[in-house]
């Protein structure tokens, strides 16, 4: 099975690196780091990760938005959102936007993980089987 | 009675046996062309124990004190020629008395004059009343002159409003004012007040009840002022009202100072709330991302001893993380306090039902229920300054109420937001809630002022045993309008 391909986005790059190290060392594979939304959107379409990492207050554009139109470029393509803010409203908020996961930063490492596979899991599930014609062909 | 006279049978006998009879205080002589006295009678000579013999044969200027005896003989004759003569003097006998004396003739058959009759009357008592009296009067204008209050009176039969002095100097009318009170309505009422001034009037035509109500008048000199009039009608025998009397103060510089200090402590809440929101942003922006970051970099060292390194490290590295997270947890927390998300984004009910839900999660509350009227967002200042009460309200729900259920209620009502945090748990006697200390403690003061600054109205209701109830009150004006903008 490939690894798990991952786009981290986080304006904080101290954080992002740690992260992206802490990623890597659990055996994700990190196609790419953005700064902002913008970041995301564009990477999300040139790279077509499994999952993109993202937080949800950024510069140019934030996490919610990033992700609407992340998922309208990319369906199968994960978004999970990873903030220091801890609101249901928000929550719910990104959950409309069709997020998988809105996890706080802070919490368990193993729940980020843990998360990330299953998102995995939820992408490959969404995707047509190896071998089968593009669906508008 | 009778008056006693010597043997003369004058025609003015009867005359002034009709005064004596019916004047109190008074002394009447009766004198001829000689100026001798020929009747001396009156209630105010019995009551001094004098007698008529006293006085009868002797010469009118004798009689009296003896500094008056050229005044007196001038004005006896002065009666001797048909004029009235007047003038004040003290007793002879009796110096501490203030006797009254006139000169009269005394016209005898076709009119011709035969004599003259002085009128003594003593006006002691009179005069000291008179003292008295305007001594009130004076203290009365003084003390509304120190205290900006000036009295008026209705005369509502015949429609008739006097003003007091101190009154028309406030507003700058000419002393002695009066008017009816439509036209002082028209003179002196702003334009914006006048309905409700009239809706006022008419009630007070029928209903004596006292009143208290605030209201502006313009001054003559184009200045508008505020005034707190209190009124109380009489009625007559029929329960017409018939009269209204009240007071008018000048309340202008209270209001002005009130506002000023409801301005500078809208001020003050709004740095202190930048502040709070300042420093939030800065734990969350630096501290909250770097505590992550170091947390991300000890799972990523835990990952990298993997199996290589000593449970004993990976346990103590595992037990590092769990710290970190915790603090990062509290100091979410912090930040929540000092600038509530939830708030800003999705509003008040949002953010109550989130502090309900902690109150719940800090103490033993079997439920703290939230409900709500609002239909849309309120002005953000009104928000804060509600969700501050309730949060302070709920914390002290948590800390000291003891109680197993909470409601935060938000109401719509009469142009105003009300919001009531209630519970079923121990109450207070507020009686025992004076020491400054206790006060602060419950963050009483706090919510008061934060109420009050912004024109609302808040109000505590506790007994022992029978839980507590807070509510505030604010209007829901235009932010525009508010105090301190």
């Amino acid at each position: 099975m490939n690894r798990p391909r991952l786009l981290v986005v986080d304006d904080h790059e101290m954080l992002r690196k740690a992260l992206v190290d802490l990623l890597v060392q659990a055996g994700f594979e990190v196609v790419g780091e953005g700064a902002d939304g913008a970041d995301a959107v564009a990477m999300a379409k040139q790279l077509e990760p499994d999952v993109v990492l993202m937080d949800l207050r950024m510069p140019v554009l934030g996490g919610l938005d990033a992700t609407r139109l992340i998922k309208d470029a990319c369906p199968a393509t994960q978004v999970v959102l990873l903030t220091a803010f801890d609101s249901p409203a928000l929550q719910q908020q990104a959950e409309e936007a069709g997020c998988f996961a809105y996890l706080v930063k802070g919490g368990a490492p193993g729940d980020l993980r843990l998360t990330l596979h299953q998102a995995m899991a939820c992408r490959r599930s969404l995707l047509p089987p190896a071998g089968s014609p593009p669906v508008d062909a | 009675m009778t008056a006693e006279t010597v043997p003369r049978g004058s025609a003015g006998d009867a005359g002034f046996r009709l005064l004596a009879e019916h004047l109190p205080d008074i002394i009447i002589l009766a004198f001829d062309n000689q100026l001798d006295i020929w009747a001396a009678t009156g209630t105010a000579l019995r009551a001094r124990g004098w007698t008529a013999g006293q006085f009868l044969g002797r010469k009118v200027p004798e009689v009296g004190r003896p500094d008056d005896a050229a005044v007196t003989e001038a004005s006896c004759r002065a009666a001797l020629r048909g004029e009235i003569r007047r003038f004040e003097t003290h007793g002879n006998l009796e110096p501490s008395r203030l006797w009254a004396m006139q000169f009269v003739p005394l016209p005898g058959e076709r009119d011709a004059i035969v004599g003259g009759m002085v009128l003594a009357r003593d006006i002691t008592d009179h005069r000291r009343a008179e003292r008295q009296l305007q001594a009130s009067r004076h203290q009365l204008a003084e003390a509304q002159r120190i205290a900006q209050v000036g009295s008026w009176e209705w005369d509502v039969l015949f429609d008739e409003v006097t003003v007091s002095d101190e009154l028309c100097r406030i507003i700058g009318l000419p002393l002695g004012s009066s008017w009816t009170m439509a036209d002082g309505i028209r003179r002196l009422i702003p334009e914006a007040e006048v309905e409700q001034v009239e809706r006022l009037v008419e009630r007070m035509r029928t209903d004596p009840t006292p009143y208290a109500y605030e209201h502006r008048m313009v001054s003559s000199d184009g200045t508008t002022r505020t005034f707190l009039a209190r009124g109380e009608g009489m009625v007559d025998e029929q329960g017409r009202v018939v009269r209204f009397i009240g007071t008018d103060q000048d309340i202008t510089e209270r209001r002005r100072a009130e506002d000023e200090r409801r301005r500078l402590l809208n001020r003050v809440y709004e740095a202190q709330e930048g502040q709070d929101r300042r420093l939030a942003a800065d734990l969350h922006d630096g501290h909250v991302q770097s505590l992550a970051a170091i947390g991300f970099k000890l799972e990523q060292a835990r990952l990298r001893l993997g199996a290589s390194g000593s449970p004993e490290a990976d346990e103590l590295l595992w037990q590092v993380s769990k710290d970190l997270s915790a603090e990062v947890t509290s100091l979410r927390r912090t930040i929540g306090r000092l600038r509530p998300l939830v708030l800003v984004e999705d509003g008040l009910e949002a953010a109550l039902r989130e502090e309900a839900k902690s109150a719940c999660n800090r103490a033993a509350l079997v439920a703290c229920e939230v409900t709500s009227e609002l239909d849309g967002r309120l002005d953000p200042v009104v928000e804060t300054a509600l969700f501050r009460v309730a949060q302070q309200a709920l914390a002290n729900v948590v800390d000291h109420a003891a109680a197993t259920r909470a409601l935060v209620a938000i109401e719509c009502a009469g142009g105003s937001v009300v919001l009531r945090v209630s519970d079923d748990g121990r109450g207070f006697d507020p009686g025992h809630v004076r020491v400054v200390g206790d006060i602060a403690h419950f963050g009483l003061i706090a919510m008061r002022e934060r109420v009050e600054a912004l024109g609302g109205r808040f109000r505590v209701t506790t007994a022992p045993g029978e839980g507590t109830v807070v509510e505030a009150r604010l209007p829901l004006t235009d932010p525009a309008e508010r105090p301190g903008t």
